[in-house]
């Protein structure tokens, strides 16, 4: 039976392609309009099963041991703000956008100071995984945040992937949170911006499905 | 980076903190904690997977025990990337297994149970209750049969190939009922958020 691209569109919308047939169809998507179009479409569609929330696990099989209860999570994103605001009381000058303090710290301090001011603001959320993509006043820089998930294995880390390209690997913090930031506007031309687990320096193309996703062409395109 | 030494139980913090590939090492060597981690990540979505199917609550929480209690049982199996697809199979069959067995036909759904977040604001709330509504509604509105690709694609993991192999019909078939789905499910959407 022969595959057409264009009938992948829904498939892919759902995250129901194998890792091959989806990059197939992103480098697909790379010259057709339509299918693009298509799948901004089904924007609404995923954002609909992104807020259903499963119901508490059963009682775990007795032969194993006793289950501990439902874990609630906390919008990270407040925590964030928060412990940057504390990081400027206690001492360190504001300046240029970075506070002084852990270097591995540095790239969530960003990112809190472009959640106020952002212009552009996309999140998603997926089976306890968070995924927000800012972009900062003036466009001058996106930042691509993700917390929910466990550490990478050794030898693997989580990299992004704007229509189907990759511009890096996320980078963990010491409180869970990945974090990327780019240079410019890197959401107005973007109808998939999503993360997977790859080899740790990353991969020229996705070799697992796709963890979470954002679709910001829909939105901007309405 | 974690190191690979063998933990005689693990610490719920430290579970969350592991994958699953991780957590399933673990287990070989009888890590309770680590089952129950896994567990935690992984029963709602694979109850929510085979649900329909299941119909009752009593039945659902028999095969998802089934499917949990092979996975301790045997953790040498080719589960290693990919364990909620292959949790979600062996559910699946225990239930058509189940049914079979019993000549039952599938009761009508289970409603699925919501979470309220209670650090959300009022008006918040109502929005998000809203929208749930919305979307359950509009999945009741399917067929069975593009309801369920949808579901076990969505919540279970599985790929078209992999749904099409375990309900047993042609990968075109799993195709078109997809398309069509989501498709469904995009018009009533759409639809109700033009009248809201």
């Amino acid at each position: 039976m022969t595959n057409n691209v264009h009938d992948d569109v829904e498939a892919y919308a759902l995250g129901a392609l194998d890792p091959d047939e989806a990059t197939v169809f992103e480098d697909h998507l790379h010259t057709c309009e339509r299918c693009r179009s298509e799948l901004a479409s089904f924007a609404v569609v995923r954002h609909a099963l992104d807020t259903i929330e499963l119901p508490p696990p059963m009682r775990l099989p007795p032969a194993v041991g006793r289950f501990g209860g439902e874990r609630k999570f906390a919008p990270w994103w407040r925590n964030l703000a928060v412990a940057a605001s504390l990081a400027i009381v206690a001492g360190g000058a504001f300046a240029g956008g970075v506070i002084r303090g852990h270097a591995e710290d540095a790239p969530e301090v960003a990112v809190s100071g472009m959640v106020a001011g952002a212009v552009e603001d996309f999140r998603a959320d997926r089976g306890g995984a968070h995924l927000r993509v800012l972009v900062g006043p003036h466009r001058e820089q996106t930042a691509i945040v993700l917390a929910g998930l466990p550490t990478p294995s050794a030898g693997r880390g989580y990299q992004v992937w704007i229509n189907g390209q990759s511009p890096g690997m996320l980078r963990r913090a010491r409180n869970g949170v990945e974090t990327l930031i780019l240079s410019g506007d890197r959401v107005s031309q973007a109808y998939r911006i999503g993360v997977s687990d790859e080899p740790a320096g990353g991969s020229p193309k996705r070799t697992t499905p796709s963890i979470i996703a954002v679709y910001p062409h829909a939105r901007l395109a309405s | 980076m974690r190191s690979s030494r063998t933990f005689t139980d693990v610490s719920r913090a430290a579970a969350e903190d592991l994958t699953d590939s991780a957590l399933l090492a673990l287990i070989r060597d009888r890590n309770t904690g680590a089952f129950e981690e896994l567990y935690r990540r992984h029963a709602a979505a694979v109850a929510a997977a085979t649900r329909r199917l299941c119909g009752d609550r009593d039945l659902a929480n028999e095969v998802i025990q089934v499917a949990f209690m092979r996975l301790w049982d045997r953790p040498h199996e080719d589960q290693q990337s990919r364990i909620r697809p292959w949790l979600v199979r062996v559910a699946h069959n225990a239930a058509v297994d189940r049914l079979r067995r019993k000549r039952l036909t599938v009761l009508p759904l289970v409603e699925a149970h919501d979470e309220v977040d209670e650090s959300r604001l009022p008006d918040e709330e109502i929005i998000m209750k809203e929208q749930k509504r919305d979307i359950r509604a509009a999945l009741r509105a399917l067929p069975d049969v593009q309801r369920d690709v949808i579901e076990l694609s969505y919540f279970g993991g599985l790929s078209q190939c992999d749904i099409a192999e375990l309900i047993d019909v042609p990968l075109g078939t799993v195709k078109s009922r997809i398309r069509l789905g989501m498709q469904r499910l995009r018009t009533l959407l759409m639809t109700v958020g033009e009248t809201a």
